[in-house]
């Protein structure tokens, strides 16, 4: 069960042990997809990157810094290398920011709904993933200025927080979706890992968060096995059939590892007949990916 | 890289205090590696992707190579006119930062892997043209830049795995294509850079000349035009390409060696308007002088006696007009041609030398970058049709914020704790090693 605290550092240790916490700024009337992201390892070294998409598939801004000493700082007051957080005195709100000489962002984030980690899913947070995680969609208002533009922005978006071990490499494939709309939102991560097939995320709407019980995901794959549509039917723990049917508007196809793959997009579409924005992340094994683009 | 101060002497002596240099080091280097990445195949230079441990292997023996080249090198001295090591070093945070980009272009002009490998044949088809034995190393420039923007703490070892691929790969497709397949770097080939297609040596065998009663004369020409052109590069190896050794039916040896003269890519090209674009020498040695003759990497001669001009029994010059004159249009130059040309030389050396030294030092490191990135580039890019492009829609010359920001600690000192522990001890060659970017 989540309390106010984890929007806070936790406790962190093992192997590939690390926290993370991201924003997804989802503005498809600019074409633009972004991820703000920070992170740090039990070690108290952090990192920061700020990732801007556009057609693709490479990345149109990817600000990356590792190897950051955190000085025992906490996301209440969050200073790293030009980037800030402020999570507030609970899980409802956080505004934040990225500052260097080519990109000025600030933003702020309110909660739709209760944020909901992956514990409360059946099979609970995969391990491979990390010890707990929760996913939230919310208000996200701010202004991106950057490469001479300057844009406002206010509608839906998506944030999540994760802490343990995060294993990139012992996953075969997932489906990540983080699915946002006014009052309405759905995340839903599907993996193949150790074996098994994992589903885990949450359905809101009507003003009820429900657990996904299950999925089935359609996708329409464009040129290069990217996903370009995508079809979800989802059904969650209070018994109800959500239909998700959206197409992408932004790509970026990037190596998070030597061996591991990300492929992120940014989708448009309907959630239950209601207008939806997304940030869909397909990965893959590096090797996997290369055979079949040679096909 | 640490910045710690280490035994410049054992260094020196052998690589990381292990390897020692020439055939035995690459022998034993080549041993440590866990993949064969250093050598080609025609299917390893088609894929896509290479994995983790070839990159890292890649880069672990180009630190070896490095390091024996710069042994080789260190006779070479210094030009105080010049500002090499500075122009040098900002030229290859450029190269990184920009060349992945336009290998791609090129590899798309080309058609795909295969077009680059025909690229790489071009050392095989014709003297007297960039593509040359020498251009299948120079992408270690590139691969030392990213190793100097790490040391500066502009980049991740770990940062553009895409663009080390692509790199990496660009440079193991031309060197497929001018060496064909095994070894990538001549230090694996014995230091025997024999590329050009047998017919070219069969007509320089029949059409060279003796030296007897001109030797004076061919060895005046040699050093007037490679010091010509040396300086019209502004000190760089470029302007000259040295391949062979060929064994001939008679027991002789062959050299071919281009010296670069008009290469029109440079502001200060009018200097050279008299002369070819290039002079190609035919020198063949005595064979029973017993003269060791090796072809480094960037395709100088080094040879284990003095004296071996003194040896040469047949000399003859040819000349390319243009860069673009075609290989078979290569003529063979009469002595009292050759004469005109060391004459412009030696001239064309002095107004050379009063220019650059009214030069300001801003001028001459700019001047430098822009000599090593169009080297570097331009022949690929004129053999794929891209040049023209290159340089207007995609700004070659621009130079890249991250090589704005490495030019003050490059060039006025401050990375100078770095620099021999990058190119001596192989610390511009940092592996990728297997991390995540988050």
């Amino acid at each position: 069960m989540l309390t106010d605290r984890d929007r806070l550092r936790h406790t962190i240790s093992g192997p590939h042990a690390r926290e993370s916490v991201a924003y997804c700024l989802i503005l498809p009337e600019h074409g633009i997809l972004g991820h703000w992201y920070t992170w740090v390892n039990e070690h108290d070294v952090a990192g920061r990157a700020l990732v801007l998409h556009k057609e693709g598939p490479e990345p149109v801004l990817f600000k990356h810094v590792d190897g950051l000493p955190a000085g025992g700082q906490n996301f209440d007051d969050w200073t790293l290398d030009g980037i800030r957080l402020t999570v507030g005195d609970d899980l409802q709100r956080a505004s934040a920011a990225f500052h260097d000489d080519e990109v000025d962002l600030e933003f702020t984030f309110e909660a739709y709904h209760p944020a909901f980690d992956y514990a409360q899913n059946a099979e609970g947070c995969p391990t491979y993933l990390a010890a707990n995680r929760y996913e939230q969609s919310g208000r996200i208002h701010g202004t991106l200025a950057w490469n001479g533009e300057r844009i406002e922005f206010d509608g839906p978006g998506h944030r999540d927080q994760s802490w343990g071990t995060r294993d990139w490499d012992a996953i075969h494939h997932y489906k990540w979706l983080a699915v946002a709309g006014e009052d309405i939102s759905c995340n839903l991560m599907v993996t193949m890992a150790h074996g098994e097939l994992d589903t885990n995320g949450y359905v809101y709407r009507d003003g009820q968060q429900s657990p996904v019980t299950s999925a089935q995901v359609t996708t329409g794959w464009g040129e290069d096995w990217v996903q370009d549509k995508v079809q979800v039917t989802v059904h969650d723990d209070a018994g109800r059939t959500t239909d998700i049917d959206m197409s992408r508007y932004s790509l970026a196809r990037w190596d998070v590892s030597p061996t591991f793959n990300f492929t992120d997009t940014g989708f448009t579409g309907t959630m239950a007949g209601a207008p939806v924005r997304a940030y869909v992340e397909y990965t893959w094994p590096r090797v996997y990916l290369d055979h079949l683009l040679e096909k | 890289m640490g910045a710690e101060p280490f035994d410049i002497e054992a260094a020196l002596a052998r690589y990381r205090g292990t390897y020692p240099a020439g055939a035995e080091g690459d022998r034993q280097f080549r041993d440590s590696l866990k993949t064969s990445v250093v050598e080609t195949t025609d299917d390893s230079v088609l894929r896509n992707r290479l994995s983790t441990e070839e990159i890292d292997d890649f880069l672990a023996y180009t630190g070896w190579n490095l390091w024996d080249l710069l042994g080789k090198r260190s006779t070479e001295g210094e030009n105080s006119l010049i500002p090499r090591q500075e122009y040098e070093t900002v030229a290859f945070t450029q190269q990184w930062l920009r060349f992945p980009q336009f290998y791609e272009r090129i590899t798309e002009a080309v058609g795909g892997a295969e077009g680059v490998v025909e690229l790489g044949r071009t050392a095989r088809r014709e003297p007297a043209n960039k593509l040359n034995n020498t251009r299948a190393w120079v992408n270690v420039c590139s691969l030392m830049g990213r190793g100097l923007l790490v040391a500066l703490r502009q980049l991740d070892a770990h940062d553009q795995l895409h663009e080390l691929n692509t790199a990496i790969q660009f440079q193991r497709r031309i060197q497929h294509g001018t060496y064909g397949a095994g070894p990538g770097y001549v230090t694996g080939r014995n230091y025997e850079a024999r590329v050009l297609d047998q017919s070219w040596i069969d007509r320089f065998a029949a059409e060279v000349e003796s030296t007897e009663g001109r030797l004076q004369e061919c060895k005046k020409f040699n050093a007037a035009t490679e010091l010509f052109g040396f300086l019209m590069m502004f000190d760089t190896r470029s302007s000259t390409n040295t391949s062979g050794p060929y064994p001939l039916p008679d027991g002789n040896v062959m050299l071919v060696r281009d010296h670069f003269l008009f290469e029109d890519l440079y502001p200060w090209s009018d200097v050279a308007s008299s002369m070819p674009y290039c002079v190609t020498q035919v020198m063949v040695f005595d064979g029973a002088a017993g003269i060791n003759y090796r072809i480094s990497d960037i395709g100088t001669t080094f040879v284990d006696r003095g004296d071996y001009l003194d040896h040469m029994v047949g000399f003859s010059v040819y000349a390319r007009e243009k860069w673009n004159t075609p290989a078979a249009d290569l003529r063979l130059l009469t002595d009292a041609e050759a004469a005109e040309i060391t004459a412009a030389s030696r001239g064309g050396l002095t107004a050379l030398y009063r220019r650059i030294s009214r030069m300001s030092r801003r001028d001459r490191i700019m001047a430098g970058v822009l000599v090593y990135t169009r080297e570097m580039m331009a022949p690929f890019a004129r053999g794929a049709g891209v040049w023209d492009e290159f340089v207007g829609a995609l700004q070659f010359d621009e130079l890249h914020r991250g090589a704005s920001a490495a030019y003050h600690p490059l060039t006025t000192g401050d990375a100078n704790d770095l620099l021999p522990r990058a190119f001596i001890l192989g610390e511009a060659f940092p592996p990728v090693g297997h991390r995540p970017t988050w």
